[in-house]
């Protein structure tokens, strides 16, 4: 593909451009909440709102019911995904995420929070329900079919693999036992389901509860 | 009957202690010294366990090889690598014990992974736990279960 020379400059001008608004979205987003990971924006579209972020989704809650994106507009929406087998990050995000809510006090209500499973194989409804118990009551959990799951992630460009021992692989299926590596960061939606920001691995709950206060 | 018997032993161990015990005292020897063993209650099913602790090492270079306890079937160690937004979690030999370092075991980074739970790690419980120096060797300590969330620092969000 050729371009006239006239065209070279704003073509270069654009592309420019777009690797800034990257560079913005990953400035804006790492500013507040401090946490000592060190994490990368996934995504540099050159749109301040990264609207490439989220998307349609059909799922069920950990109360058995069907839910979509549409049941989640209206409020602002904290969305992080895991599993409910994972030990080290996912408790201490739901941990973090509760105590924000705490923090919010009576605007909690105005919040969803979101904890959708990467690991549909092993997170039944049931299981999530029991899991949502342990932390926080007020965040809903979600699964689906392992299509449904892989749709949801990649509209929110969420990675997730699942992390097995040669040793686990080679016993019977129902006998495996597996971790799953997945992002492990937690995004903020606003009421119309658009992506405002990500919270890296780590942000603690104050934090999170000071920024999502000067937001609703 | 020799399973049996052990079974129940280790039940018996994890049930003797009281609920609420208050921290454990660090455990010396040598040059190294563990403080604050502690542990995240699980959240049953399969679910795995983990705990964390620290480990000042103000004697010659050591390593922790392995550890082991009475209320998991397998104890293996951990780690979480942070790649951009990426935690993926793996399993490691050893954990290094630098001279005059101080290594600590903490959520998001080195812990010590517990499957197959005998039993549920209840909050305000302990249970035992053996760690494996390369050079210092065995050394058991207590470790106290907080709550499913908890930070160490506090004891996590009550549901």
């Amino acid at each position: 593909m050729k371009f006239p020379p006239r065209m070279i400059v704003p073509i270069a001008a654009l592309v420019i451009a777009a690797g800034l608004g990257g560079f913005l979205i990953a400035d804006r987003a790492t500013l507040s909440g401090g946490p000592a990971v060190k994490t990368k924006i996934i995504g540099t579209t050159g749109t301040v709102a990264g609207a490439s972020i989220g998307g349609p989704f059909t799922l069920t809650n950990h109360r058995g019911e069907a839910v979509t994106e549409k049941d989640f507009l209206g409020k602002h929406t904290l969305i992080f995904f895991g599993f409910t087998h994972c030990p080290d990050i996912c408790p201490t995000t739901m941990n973090e995420i509760a105590f924000a809510l705490d923090q919010l006090g009576d605007r909690a209500k105005d919040l969803n929070a979101l904890f959708v499973t990467i690991d549909p194989e092993r997170d039944s409804p049931e299981a999530l329900g029991d899991y949502m118990e342990l932390f926080d009551k007020r965040i809903t959990g979600l699964t689906g079919t392992p299509e449904q799951i892989a749709g949801v992630a990649k509209a929110f460009r969420i990675f997730y693999a699942k992390n097995i021992s040669a040793q686990e692989q080679a016993k019977p299926k129902e006998d495996r036992f597996y971790l799953m590596d997945h992002s492990s960061i937690t995004y903020l939606m606003s009421p119309a389901g658009e992506f405002i920001r990500h919270y890296s691995y780590g942000t603690p709950a104050k934090a999170l509860a000071d920024d999502i206060r000067a937001r609703l | 009957m020799k399973t049996v018997f052990g079974a129940v032993l280790a039940a018996a161990v994890i049930l003797a202690v009281p609920a609420g015990a208050s921290p454990a005292a660090d455990t010396t020897v040598g040059g190294l010294t563990i403080s604050n063993p502690w542990a995240r209650a699980s959240t049953g099913g399969s679910r795995p366990g983990v705990a964390y602790l620290t480990i000042v090492n103000k004697g010659g270079a050591d390593s922790l090889a392995k550890a082991s306890s009475p209320a998991a079937g397998r104890v293996e160690l951990h780690r979480i690598i942070h790649d951009g937004d990426r935690a993926r979690m793996g399993r490691i030999g050893n954990i290094r014990l630098p001279k005059g370092k101080s290594v600590e075991l903490k959520p998001g980074g080195l812990h010590i992974m517990l499957m197959g739970l005998k039993r549920r790690l209840k909050e305000g419980e302990t249970f035992p736990l053996s760690l494996y120096f390369a050079e210092a060797g065995k050394v058991d300590v207590t470790v106290r279960i907080m709550g499913a969330g908890a930070m160490g620092g506090h004891k996590g969000h009550k549901p």
